[in-house]
């Protein structure tokens, strides 16, 4: 199993929203790609990926519907809202904010 | 936020679909990663974590609750019935004590602002003083406009009312014209009358109240504008009171209203006295308004200090305190008192659920620590044994609701046999609702916590052993002292109720000073045939002889006023020789009565000293009086009374001259033994009279009411047996029903202590099956078996007792002032009662104790 790295708390959410700005993913999708873009720092269970998946669609930031994967299998795919795509908008800002913040700290020391 | 609710909606009502849904989408999942050959994923653990993070997840975890604790009550039906039928005795005698009190106390009648509302006592030197006559009303009005807004009066009378020629007797008030614009009530039918303040109202016109106009006329429309004769004299019914406006008292019923100015002593020129009533200001408080009034008082005292030394007028609430001429409204006393003893008979079937959920909460010990080694958190089992108690009281709540009314409603049906329209309704309104809901949460919280927080620290290494002692131990002190608190509050419950049954027992066996037994009352009413003082006394004077001549009759008499009669009088006496004086301690008051010779003699009060009346104790002769043992002895201490004169406060200055002395009559159980005197009816006219009559055994009371009509059909009459107006409301009814409510209670309380003990004397002897079986395979005699049981078990009674004892003996001395020939402290009942108790707990004991003696040693060492 590769090394992977503790998430802070709220990133999920965040980095899932970025997952599914592209295009639409089913879970097994969402994970992957997770896995890919951070490349393989961060490996997110399925229990905290599901979770997350079903709070993000009861604030109605996501949106699911279920279709067929490449491989022509059912699963469930989720999908931006217009208030998950705001909501995105603003986690990216705040982000960028603390990174720099956290960042410049952490050079002067 | 729209699609939060959505979903909270979905999660909450279609579950179902969700779930499959969710099933659905981790299925798919683990299907790839099989696919992938990564280890095997378990949707279990998954589809739980998902669940629990939805919206409504700890709303549908109490909903699951619920359903299981609902589940578990259905698997243990005996035990549940056992649970809500404790809680719905409990619950229901609390209701139905509530609902008295409420129905006393706190229900409101149909007035604007009724808190504004209150009536002016009279006191003189903190006794009932002078009467107050419309000029000092007026007087008082004018001093007192800063404060109150109006002053009203009411006088109450026994009037007969005639309608279509059939004569009825009720009671009603004749009021001032701003009596209904003062109380601010509005006419359910027709209209009132009305006269500004001052002005005397002479219209002959007639309003009913609500329930006289549904009992005598069925409700009928089209009674206003009906012509009705009061006394003989022609009235116009114009207007129908409110629903539940009863007049100025809340306790009877004041079946009709008047206008002041129609009052017979009105029409000669004389004044009624009535009683006023006032409305206070907007933000006027009750002190404010006092401190007017006492100012007033003080004001009249200084201007006539003869008539009105020591005066003062107090304000107080409307209600119930009306009755009572002391000042003192016993009834929230009364009603503290038995709302503790229910409170206590609650608590007692608190204790006894509390005792059933440990005995099971041992038994379900392995429930528990399997459900918290699986994961159930403390917290969740806590809740899971809380909800169970929840359910339990909510449903014996709901029963004990039922109980409840049915109770009161048998309590509401305990009318005094007078024609007295006594209001009681006991009925529930959303107070006693409220009430028994609060009560069902406290016994919840009250039988429940215990056994939740045992719950709570279920060790999940207990599933695997099974060892019966250490904790199993601390439990069973805890049940013990549970069953000794639970001996202790029936043993106090069932002695107050000793207590109240013998007080009445007491009471009806009294001494009263006269013979009741075969002595009937025809309360007659020459006012009500429209008579004047010199027809009526025609017709009182004709009745007499011809009563006596009756077939069966073996003496009659007339009087003014009976024992225990609704009506009774009172004044200030002084001897003749003492002038009053300024300051002096205020001259004592004495009950009287005017009777016709023979009053003694029929109602077989012995005459102590000198004579009767006599026929020639006329108007013509000298004023002359009996008086009673107690009189005469405050009077003329050490002295003769035979000759003496005295004069009464209530009459001018004649003096009255003593020509016998009778024995004391004990006519009112709330009060002792005062000064009481007789005059003759022949110098003191009264249109109302009773004709008393002894009759000889198996001689009908028809028979006489018949013979009287004959006499004269016009004078409206009622008939009682002597022995029912002792029952009546100002006799003995408040002590039956005081003494039913309270042996309901100690006989509840004795059940509850009965179920009590047998449970933990049966869990004992459950949980030393093993030791007994030991005992007997090596030779015990059952009677050993059951010794070593019931030792242990005597040991919480007589604990019990011993402090069931002492918290009665604090009890009885609080209720001590409601008893009569007894002491709150009263050695045979607490004799009897603890007897009692101890027998009826021996006999829960004995029977669990001898079922252990048939324990099958084998079997019990099997067990293990």
């Amino acid at each position: 199993m590769a090394k992977t790295t503790e998430l802070l708390p709220g990133t999920l959410d965040v980095l899932i929203l970025k997952t599914l700005a592209l295009e639409p993913l089913h879970g097994v999708g969402v994970a992957d790609r997770l896995e890919q873009v951070t490349q393989g720092t961060f490996r997110v269970g399925p229990g905290s990926l599901f979770t997350s998946l079903h709070r993000m669609e009861e604030k109605g930031w996501l949106a699911s519907a279920w279709g067929e994967t490449r491989e022509g299998r059912r699963a469930k795919f989720y999908q931006l809202t217009r208030a998950g795509r705001r909501q995105l908008d603003q986690e990216t800002e705040r982000w960028k904010t603390i990174a720099l913040a956290v960042g410049r700290a952490l050079e002067l020391d | 936020m729209l699609s939060r609710f959505r979903f909270l909606l979905r999660n909450l009502f279609r579950r179902r679909q969700a779930d499959q849904d969710l099933e659905a989408e981790l299925g798919a999942y683990a299907e790839e990663m099989n696919r992938r050959q990564r280890r095997r994923v378990q949707t279990e653990p998954l589809r739980e974590e998902v669940r629990g993070a939805r919206l409504g997840a700890g709303i549908e975890g109490w909903a699951r609750d619920l359903r299981y604790a609902g589940r578990m009550l259905r698997k243990a039906p005996l035990l549940t019935l056992a649970c809500v039928a404790t809680f719905a005795l409990g619950i229901g005698a609390n209701t139905v004590v509530f609902s008295m009190a409420n129905d006393l106390l706190w229900r409101t009648p149909p007035m604007a602002q009724p808190q504004q509302i209150n009536f002016l006592r009279i006191l003189q030197h903190g006794a009932p003083g002078v009467d107050m006559l419309p000029p000092e009303v007026e007087q008082v009005r004018q001093q007192t406009t800063r404060v109150f807004s109006g002053v009203a009066a009411a006088s109450l009378t026994q009037l007969g009312l005639s309608v279509n020629g059939h004569a009825e007797t009720m009671f009603a008030s004749y009021v001032t014209g701003n009596f209904f614009s003062l109380l601010g009530v509005r006419p359910a039918l027709g209209r009132f009358f009305f006269a500004p303040a001052g002005v005397v109202d002479r219209d002959p016109e007639l309003v009913l109240s609500y329930a006289y106009w549904r009992s005598r006329f069925g409700g009928d429309p089209g009674v206003v504008g009906r012509a009705a004769a009061v006394n003989g004299q022609a009235v116009t019914i114009v207007g129908v009171g409110p629903k539940d406006f009863h007049g100025i008292s809340d306790l009877f019923d004041t079946q009709a209203f008047l206008p002041m100015g129609l009052a017979p002593a009105h029409q000669t020129g004389q004044f009624v006295s009535a009683l006023p009533l006032v409305r206070r200001r907007q933000g006027v408080s009750l002190q404010a308004a006092q401190a007017e009034l006492n100012l007033v008082a003080a004001r009249m005292a200084q201007a006539d200090p003869k008539q009105f030394h020591g005066l003062r007028i107090q304000a107080a609430p409307l209600g119930v305190g009306l009755l009572n001429s002391t000042g003192q409204n016993p009834f929230p006393m009364v009603a503290a008192l038995f709302l503790s003893l229910s409170g206590l008979v609650l608590l007692l079937a608190a204790a006894n659920v509390m005792g059933l959920l440990l005995a099971r909460a041992s038994t379900r010990r392995r429930e528990m620590a399997v459900r918290a080694a699986l994961g159930g958190g403390r917290r969740r089992l806590a809740r899971q044994v809380f909800l169970e108690t929840l359910l339990l009281a909510l449903a014996g709540g709901a029963a004990g609701m039922a109980l409840g009314i049915a109770g009161s409603r048998a309590m509401s049906a305990l009318p005094p046999t007078s024609g007295f329209p006594l209001v009681l309704d006991f009925s529930f309104d959303w107070r006693v609702f409220f009430y028994g809901l609060a009560m069902a949460l406290s016994v919840a919280l009250a039988a429940g916590l215990v056994p939740a927080w045992r719950a709570a620290g279920a060790d999940p290494n207990d599933a695997l052993r099974s060892d019966h002692a250490g904790a199993g131990r601390r439990r069973q002190r805890l049940r013990s002292a549970l069953v000794a608190a639970q001996v202790a509050g029936s043993l106090a419950l069932l002695i107050v109720g000793g207590l109240f049954v013998r007080s009445l027992r007491r009471a009806e066996t009294a001494s009263l000073g006269f013979n009741p037994s075969q002595v009937w009352n025809f309360s007659l009413d020459a006012d009500g045939a429209g008579y004047n003082p010199v027809r009526g006394g025609q017709y009182y004077a004709h009745l007499l002889p011809h009563a006596r001549a009756w077939p069966g009759v073996v003496s009659a008499s007339l009087a003014q006023t009976v024992p225990f009669d609704l009506n009774s009088f009172a004044t200030s006496v002084r001897r003749a020789a003492a002038a009053p004086q300024t300051g002096a301690p205020p001259p004592p008051r004495a009950g009287y009565s005017a009777v016709s010779d023979g009053y003694f003699a029929t109602m077989r009060v012995p005459l102590l000293q000198g004579r009767d009346f006599k026929a020639s104790d006329d108007s013509s002769a000298a004023a002359v009086a009996v008086v009673s043992q107690t009189m005469a002895r405050r009077l003329w201490p050490g002295g003769n009374p035979i000759g003496q004169t005295f004069v009464r406060g209530d009459q001018g200055g004649h003096p009255l001259r003593v020509v016998g002395v009778a024995g004391d009559v004990i006519a009112d159980f709330s009060a002792p033994i005062g000064p009481f005197f007789y005059v003759p009816l022949a110098q003191s006219y009264s249109p109302q009279q009773t004709l008393q009559v002894r009759l000889a055994p198996a001689v009908k009371a028809a028979a006489v009411e018949q013979a009287i009509a004959r006499l004269d059909p016009n004078v409206p009459v009622g008939v009682q047996s002597m022995d029912a107006t002792m029952d009546g409301i100002n006799g003995l009814y408040i002590f039956h029903l005081g003494a039913r409510l309270a042996i309901w209670l100690g006989l509840l309380g004795l059940g509850l202590a009965l179920v009590g003990v047998y449970g933990v004397v049966a869990y004992t002897a459950a949980q030393r099956t093993h030791e007994i079986g030991i005992r007997v395979a090596l030779g015990a005699q059952p009677r050993q078996v059951v010794a070593a049981i019931l030792r242990q078990a005597l040991a919480i009674v007589t604990t019990g007792m011993g402090l069931g004892l002492l918290l009665a003996a604090g009890i009885g001395k609080l209720v001590g002032a409601f008893l009569v020939g007894i002491s709150g402290l009263d050695p045979l009942t607490f004799a009897l009662a603890s007897l009692a108790l101890g027998a009826v707990a021996l006999a829960a004991s004995l029977i669990p104790a001898w079922r252990a003696t048939r324990a099958d040693p084998l079997a019990a060492l099997r067990c293990e």
